[in-house]
């Protein structure tokens, strides 16, 4: 890293240390803003305003900022995917191409940076294959409260189960630990608070004998 | 507890689990996570699957009280995920901050505090310095060095500036020039060498 990187580099993390306060949020843009900002989808003066507003504003910043590594993940996920697949990347204007044909064309050479820097160091867009665990109840049927079993598809080899149970805004309402079978009955006084189709959150965590696991989907199931 | 995973991918039983929409969940809480995680680790730390997990479960209930389908794409998706996760962020820095107004209940346990979980304090106080000092040297720039400069700080790189704001890259290379140096020479008056 050369002086003027570390030093561009040091002026942005100072930029943007999170303030101690917050503003007055109706002074601040709304997120939809923010995000169309990003994406060079706004006019011309309102996107002068929004970011003379983040200049001034260290909180909208860091929103800038989470605006910018989401939309550029986009970018670079779209850049992974097939041939053909609609692009929605930088500013929303590469669409309809192919993404080896945009690299080839140069046509990315601004993500090229940041692919640079989000190349992921675990293969994070292939997990979604390894989540073998399904739920077993049926769709949208409310779960019994007196009888409330969570049940779901065992994975060959897993030696036990764990189980975890939230509602939706993600309290506790009862885990449990070395499930050998693949289902799991809720104790009646866990459910004793939540009214009735209260949503409940649930993850099964599939545990193999090297000491490894997988982790399904989270699934909802509306309390009866 | 064994918190609702990194590796979620959110699915309804009441709802149709096509591939496509529990992929993009799947997808877009990664996205998040790692986002939340990159652009401000110290005070998300480990507070950034839940704050995704809330955010992903009001989309999805925006979803269910729509019915259909009908903008159910990644682009709507990430968007209004986007938008959820900014309120829930802006909901917990106004708590922090009530929280710290309130003060005389030092017994209670802050939460979050976007200040404090840094290693270093003393560093992430000299931050903060430096970034109030960088707000008030923008504040005297002319506008387009002020722009030019202030996207460069939030990390885009001079094409992206030229792209953004309608110039071209020799003249946004130009305003970014200037304005990083007018900013040098107004840190230096305020006695901050970068
Ligand atoms: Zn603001």
């Amino acid at each position: 890293m050369n002086q003027d990187t570390r030093e561009l580099a040091k002026l942005r993390a100072a930029f943007t240390a999170p303030a101690t306060a917050a503003p007055p949020p109706e002074d601040c843009p709304s997120p939809e803003t923010i995000w169309a900002a990003v994406r060079g989808e706004l006019p011309p003066q309102a996107l002068r305003e929004v970011v003379d507003h983040t200049a001034r504003c260290a909180a909208c910043a860091e929103d800038w900022r989470l605006a910018v590594e989401v939309d550029r993940q986009e970018a670079a996920q779209a850049a992974e995917t097939a041939p053909g697949k609609v692009i929605v990347g930088r500013f929303g204007r590469f669409r309809q191409l192919a993404a080896a044909a945009a690299l080839a064309a140069g046509l990315l050479v601004a993500v090229g940076v940041y692919r640079q820097a989000i190349v992921p160091s675990q293969p994070i867009y292939r997990e979604a294959q390894q989540t073998q665990v399904r739920s077993l109840l049926p769709a949208g049927q409310p779960l019994p409260r007196q009888a409330a079993v969570l049940r779901w598809t065992p994975l060959p080899g897993a030696v036990s189960y764990d189980v975890s149970v939230s509602t939706e805004d993600l309290r506790q309402v009862a885990t449990a630990q070395g499930q050998t079978a693949a289902e799991y009955r809720l104790p009646p006084a866990a459910l004793s608070g939540l009214p009735a189709g209260a949503r409940l959150l649930w993850q099964v965590d599939a545990i193999f004998p090297d000491g490894h696991h997988v982790t399904s989907p989270t699934f909802t199931t509306p309390l009866q | 507890m064994r918190r609702l995973g990194r590796s979620d991918t959110v699915i309804s039983d009441s709802q149709k689990e096509t591939a496509g929409s529990s992929t993009d969940f799947a997808q877009l809480h990664r996205d998040l996570v790692r986002a939340v995680d990159r652009v401000c680790p110290r005070w998300m730390a480990d507070k950034a699957d839940d704050l995704v997990q809330v955010a992903l479960m009001r989309v999805m209930e925006i979803q269910r009280k729509k019915g259909g389908t009908a903008e159910f794409t990644p682009f709507y998706l990430r968007r209004a995920a986007f938008s959820a996760m900014i309120d829930e962020i802006r909901r917990l820095r106004r708590r922090q901050e009530v929280s710290l107004e309130g003060g005389g209940e030092e017994d209670e346990p802050v939460a979050f505090d976007p200040a404090a979980p840094s290693p270093d304090p003393e560093r992430a106080s000299a931050g903060r310095e430096v970034g109030r000092a960088i707000r008030d040297c923008l504040s005297g720039l002319v506008p387009p060095r002020r722009h030019a400069v202030t996207l460069n700080l939030q990390g885009h790189s001079v094409p992206e500036i030229g792209k953004l704001l309608g110039w071209t890259a020799k003249k946004a290379e130009n305003l970014v020039y200037r304005g990083m140096s007018d900013l040098r020479g107004c840190l230096g008056e305020k006695g901050i060498r970068s």
